[in-house]
């Protein structure tokens, strides 16, 4: 897919295009195991196992004029029942894969360069416990194409 | 009488280290009072409130992790992660209008009300300059 940061719905695509056809060294690309990467939401009826990806703390740095953001990119993947949850963590090794030393430089710039990650504890009652949880964050910089446009105006 | 000449950067780098803590005290003072004020508003429709969370925010002592000072800000209240993080409800719940709860199994949905990571966004400059105020005022007593 034609990669670009002339929106922030394009930069979603290009991040969720990376972390779903990311071809791991062993294993598989995580569209081939996960039923779906949503954007943001997922809905109530989402099958198992499933993943939430979403922009978190954007930022745009007053040292930069404004042209470099900063964010976090929130992945979280989620399986039941709690069986699954090996199976989970293998998925969300290939998304710290996808993500590890990401650069794109053919519209703006965007890299990834580091990434932390949280296997939720399972919940007590009344939550679901059998729902295995995982939370991904990866900081990510960006200088858009869609701000750096200006730059020279 | 020949002058000389005494090295004063062991008391500079004694009065930095102590501002650095205290600003980090200042700081984190900062999100507890933010996520605490946020947290009195409750989770959903506010109609069920107790201080219970609010109530337990606090943070530690500065400590070391590698080269870095740091300090942690938390509750020892369990259930605050779920709904920072998020969760998937076992029960479905509804009210009925003679007032009364009702529950049953159904398909699980998905909460979440995020609370702590959005007030230690968007306090950041209020924390910096908290900070900055603490190392400053430290320096200058030295």
């Amino acid at each position: 897919m034609t990669q670009t940061t002339d929106s922030t719905a394009a930069i979603y695509a290009m991040i969720r295009d990376r972390i779903l056809n990311f071809t791991p060294k062993s294993g598989s690309k995580l569209k081939d195991t996960l039923s779906e990467l949503y954007v943001v939401q997922a809905p109530d009826n989402a099958k198992f196992p499933y993943g939430v990806m979403r922009f978190i703390n954007t930022n745009r740095d007053g040292a930069y004029q404004g042209y470099r953001q900063t964010m976090e990119v929130e992945v979280q993947l989620f399986a039941q029942p709690r069986s699954e949850a090996s199976a989970l963590e293998v998925m969300a090794d290939v998304a710290d894969e996808a993500m590890l030393g990401w650069r794109q430089a053919t519209s703006g710039l965007a890299f990834s360069f580091e990434g932390s990650r949280m296997s939720i504890p399972p919940a007590p009652p009344p939550l679901n416990s059998e729902v295995v949880q995982i939370r991904l964050t990866y900081p990510v910089v960006v200088w858009p194409a869609f701000l750096t446009q200006y730059a020279n105006s | 009488m020949p002058a000389e000449w005494k090295s004063n950067i062991p008391a500079v780098q004694a009065r930095l280290a102590l501002g650095i803590d205290r600003g980090l005290i200042a700081a984190a003072e900062v999100v507890r009072q933010t996520v605490s004020s946020e947290l009195r508003l409750g989770y959903t429709t506010g109609e069920w409130v107790t201080p219970h969370v609010a109530l337990t925010v606090t943070y530690g002592s500065p400590e070391n992790q590698g080269t870095v000072r740091v300090i942690r800000v938390g509750t020892n209240v369990m259930y605050a992660l779920y709904w920072e993080v998020g969760f998937h409800m076992r029960l479905w719940v509804w009210r009925t209008p003679d007032g009364r709860w009702h529950s049953r199994p159904g398909p699980t949905k998905f909460m979440r009300r995020e609370i702590w990571v959005p007030a230690l966004n968007a306090t950041r400059f209020l924390q910096a300059a908290e900070f900055t105020k603490q190392v400053k005022r430290a320096l200058e007593a030295a």
